[in-house]
Parts: C-alpha cells; sequence; structure tokens
C-alpha cells in the first residue's frame, strides 16, 4: 500500500513542484502515471522509493517511512529510472551481487524473462548491450526479485515495437494480488491494454485517479465520420478517418478504453470529468 | 533478519564491491607491486599510501556523480550504517593490509631482483611506516606505526568525507577546503597571539613548533598539559568524528 498525504515539495525555493499533493495506491493492480513532460512523475516515484523526501506531508510505502530507506522497506521495491546506470559486470555477476540482497528473487524467472526478451548470454556484459537491452536485463532482474512494490520510470523508452510487446505480456504476468507497479510515462500508447489504473498529473497535481473499469463505464469512446455535438460530448479529435470523441456513458454501452483520448480530455475537461467521477461510490481521490 | 543492523549485509556490501572492482583492485595492487619494487624506502612508501589513499577514498561516494549510479545504490536493501561501515572497513583497514602486503612482497621481489642483477646485499626494509632500515619492534616503534596510521585514517575519513559533500572534483574541492580550513584557524590564531601576548612572532617561537616544548616563563606548565591533553584527545575524535558526519550525510542524501 502507498499513501501520500498532503505531500509539498520543491527543487528551489521559487518553483513549487507539489502542493498538498494526495495519492493512495492498493496493491494488485499496475498503475500507469501518465503527465506532460516536467509535470513531476519522475520525482513522485523517487519520493515512493525514498531517493528524495518531501519538505512537508506524509508518506507511507508498506507501512513505512521512505526517507528512512530502511532495509526491509527497500527489499520490496524495485525502482527502474529512466536513465540507466553503467554495469561493468556481466548478466550473470549483478545476479549475484543484487540478487541476494532480495529474498524473494527467483533465479528460473530471472532466466525465463531473459529469455523472453531474447537475452542469450548471461556472460554478456551489461555496458556493452544497447540501451534497449540493458533496459530488459534490469527490467527482468526487477521482475525477478518479485517485491511488492515495482516502480518504472519511462519503461518503454529505447524499446523496439515487439520489444514494447513483450514488455506488456511480461508485467502482465508479473502481477499478482500484493504487488504494486507503478509505471510513469508519457507515451501513453505504450500502455494500452496493460495498466488497469490510470492517474493523470497536471499542473503538478494528480486531476485524475481512477480504474480502467471505472472509465468505461462512465466514459464512452467512440469514432465516427461526423463530429457529434451535444452536452455530453467531452473531447473531439479529428484524424485522417474522422473524429474520434469521448463522451457521457449515459448508456452503459462498452467501449474500447483509448488512454490517449482520455489523457487529452481530462487535460481539457478536468473540471467535468471531476464531476462525473465524483458522484460514483468508489472514488480515489 | 536484524533490521538494524546485520553482519550478512555488510558481507553482501564488501562482496559486491569486490565483484564489481576486481580490474580495478587487480590493477591498482599490481601495479603498486612493481613501484615498491623499485621505491624500497619507508619516505616513499608513507607519501604513496597517503595520496593512493586518499584517492582510494573518495572513489566510494563518486556514485553520486551520476544519479543512476546514485539510485541503485541508495536503493541497496541495506541500512546506511551497513553502508558506511563497509565503505570504512575497505578503504581504511582492507587498504592498510594491502597496502602492507604489497610492500612487502614488492620489497622482497624488489631486493632479490637487485641482488641477482646488481650483486648487491642489501637487506629488505618491510616497515614502510619508518624512514629508517633500523626499526625495531618496541613500544616506540609501534607508536610511531600508530601515529602514521592515524594520519592515513584521518586522511581516509577527510576525503571520504569529502566524496560525500562535492559532486565532482571531490579531491580537489577537499584539499581546498582544508587549504580554507588551515588559512581560517592561522588567521584565528593569529589574533588570539595578538591579543592574548602582543607579538605573533615571540609567541611561535615560545610554542617551539607543535612539539609541545613550551617556553615555561611565557605559558604555565597546566596550560600545556591541558593543550597537550586537548590535541591528544581531538585527534582520536576526529578520525569517528569525520566517519559519523559521513553516516549522517549519506542519512540525508537527496538524488
Amino acid at each position: 500500500m502507498i499513501q501520500i498525504k498532503h505531500v509539498e515539495f520543491s527543487y528551489s525555493r521559487n518553483a513549487q513542484l507539489f502542493t498538498g499533493l494526495e495519492l493512495s495506491l492498493s496493491p494488485g493492480h499496475i498503475h500507469g502515471i501518465l503527465g506532460k513532460n516536467g509535470e513531476g512523475k519522475s520525482t513522485l516515484l523517487k519520493m515512493i522509493s525514498g531517493m528524495i523526501f518531501p519538505q512537508k506531508g506524509e508518506i507511507e510505502v508498506l507501512g513505512y517511512e521512505p526517507r528512512k530507506r530502511q532495509p526491509e522497506m527497500l527489499r520490496e521495491i524495485f525502482f527502474l529510472p529512466e536513465e540507466l546506470p553503467p554495469i561493468t559486470l556481466s548478466i550473470e555477476n549483478y545476479e549475484k551481487v543484487y540478487a541476494p540482497f532480495y529474498p524473494h528473487f527467483n533465479h528460473e524467472q530471472f532466466q525465463g524473462y531473459l529469455q523472453e526478451f531474447e537475452i542469450n548470454s548471461g556472460k554478456s556484459q551489461i555496458n556493452k548491450l544497447s540501451y534497449g537491452q540493458k533496459k530488459k536485463v534490469f527490467m527482468a532482474f526487477g521482475l525477478a526479485t518479485n517485491t511488492k512494490i515495482v516502480l518504472l520510470d519511462e519503461p518503454t523508452n529505447g524499446l523496439d515495437i515487439p520489444s514494447k510487446a513483450q514488455f506488456r505480456k511480461m508485467t502482465a504476468s508479473a502481477l499478482e494480488e500484493e504487488r504494486i507497479m507503478l509505471i510513469s510515462t508519457h507515451q501513453v500508447r505504450d500502455l494500452d491494454s496493460l495498466i488497469d489504473s490510470i492517474i493523470i498529473m497536471n499542473s503538478h497535481q494528480i486531476v485524475f485517479n481512477e480504474l480502467c473499469e471505472n472509465i468505461t463505464e462512465k466514459l464512452l469512446f467512440s469514432y465516427g465520420k461526423e463530429k457529434s455535438e451535444g452536452e455530453e460530448v467531452l473531447y473531439s479529435e479529428e484524424n485522417l478517418r474522422g473524429f474520434d470523441q469521448v463522451s457521457i456513458n449515459k448508456t452503459g454501452e462498452e467501449s474500447k478504453l483509448d488512454i490517449e483520448l482520455l489523457f487529452n480530455t481530462v487535460l481539457k475537461n478536468h473540471q467535468r470529468i471531476r464531476e462525473i467521477f465524483s458522484n460514483q461510490n468508489n472514488k480515489r481521490f | 533478519m536484524n533490521q538494524k543492523f546485520s553482519l550478512k549485509r555488510i558481507g553482501l556490501l564488501l562482496r559486491r564491491y569486490f565483484i564489481e572492482n576486481q580490474n580495478y583492485e587487480l590493477y591498482l595492487w599490481s601495479i603498486l607491486t612493481i613501484v615498491f619494487m623499485i621505491f624500497r624506502n619507508g619516505n616513499s612508501a608513507s607519501a604513496i599510501l597517503i595520496v593512493t589513499g586518499a584517492l582510494y577514498a573518495v572513489r566510494f561516494f563518486k556514485v553520486f556523480n551520476f544519479a543512476p549510479n546514485g539510485i541503485q545504490y541508495l536503493l541497496i536493501p541495506a541500512t546506511q550504517l551497513e553502508k558506511t561501515i563497509s565503505v570504512f572497513l575497505l578503504n581504511t583497514v582492507y587498504f592498510i593490509l594491502m597496502f602492507t602486503v604489497v610492500f612487502s612482497v614488492g620489497n622482497v621481489i624488489g631486493n632479490l631482483l637487485e641482488q641477482l642483477i646488481f650483486s648487491t646485499s642489501d637487506t629488505v626494509a618491510l616497515q614502510f611506516f619508518q624512514s629508517s632500515k633500523s626499526f625495531e619492534f618496541n613500544i616506540q616503534g609501534l607508536k610511531n606505526i600508530w601515529i602514521s596510521f592515524g594520519v592515513f585514517a584521518a586522511i581516509q575519513a577527510i576525503f571520504t568525507l569529502g566524496s560525500l559533500y562535492f559532486k565532482r572534483n571531490a579531491i580537489l574541492k577537499t584539499l581546498l577546503s582544508l587549504f580554507v580550513v588551515a588559512v581560517a584557524l592561522g588567521i584565528l590564531e593569529y589574533f588570539i597571539f595578538k591579543i592574548t601576548f602582543g607579538s605573533v612572532t615571540e609567541t611561535l617561537k615560545a610554542l617551539n613548533a607543535g612539539d609541545f616544548v613550551w617556553d615555561e616563563n611565557i605559558f604555565p606548565k597546566a596550560l600545556t598539559e591541558t593543550w597537550k591533553i586537548f590535541w591528544t584527545i581531538s585527534g582520536y575524535l576526529f578520525i569517528p568524528f569525520c566517519w559519523i558526519v559521513s553516516y549522517f550525510r549519506l542519512t540525508e542524501k537527496e538524488i
């Protein structure tokens, strides 16, 4: 469980990043944090992992205060930053060095993930691999640690198209009831059909935090040759085929969630979205 | 498993260091062995010890120069105390032990080669803390070793702390900071002498450098004794003080 209450944070005195930030994340879900560049997505992940400390407010991760960086908390967190550390070890030695720190690390799982990612030799020097391959090694290791919290910052950056699909498949298969996966990205399409909870940041605030099933229950994602008008239409976007739109789901019709459309809708129509979702019982923000 | 302190985790941290730095360690000690085959006197060894020791010490927290390295280090599931202790063990205890071994091996090999090539019959000098070859295993000899070790340990502690404070060019910035502190203390000393005794030159002369052989006409014996005790205690406390500050600095480190 991750609880963030009234958090304030700034990198400098003049530029406040977070003011009164609130967020609650429950296990058993793959949460996707979406936001424009500079919204504070990476900062949020760093705060959760205890790499930076809030100036005010409270953060609780699995019952621990991240700033204390206690081993019992750290062994349950795997954080993959966007920029990777230069590792001069072979994959085999990397496992030998870091795996003993994680009590639930599973060697077979790690080998399985490496195979899935088509990284063959354990003797390969991590530093000599391409950026994408390096990322795959770290991701495979992270998932094999079986930590309760997995934080991935822009994990699909640098991955080729087949690897993105492999990443989605592996991440989805690694989800367990007690595990929280938090993925930050600005490439929203990469998380399509992977995440089951969407968090949207705008103006350094969490403006949207919903489970995907609630989203499609409340919103209708449709395509039309003509642009629909009406009060229920929340957002419309023209493309070569016609119009993609998001409207209020009044009929309970099922539609496929389009994360990019949702993201744009929330940014354009934030107040109305808030009203729509504040009516439901399982309100999450 | 103890959550506050675990020897197993310290062991894992040390193992991590040796696996990650096996090439560096191999090159460093091989080069030093060759160096000691050539320079086989205590004076050069002491100078090499101080310089290489400082260089060795600043490497440990270099990880914070590059954020992803720092993140990886801070995320290792071990307490900051365990991380500090592992760094202390490596750059003070392990370094001095390896240095002694390498100095001795280098000396023996160098001496043998010299005997073989130049047919000399010099004895092997196996003590790098002593500049004289007539070192004897007695109280004074051990005291000298203890003092030399203290100087080395203090330098290691200062440079470790420096590497935690300064992101880049830690050696240069640490040296600069030491210089600034020395100048500040010098100015303070100047004014204290000037105000208390009137003449700085005369006072320094009476102090007879740092040997605590102070002129009893100017300084009462009790003051000399107190000063001596103060410096001895400060000397002993300085090293743990630096390490404690390093520990807190590591605890508060943000990336």
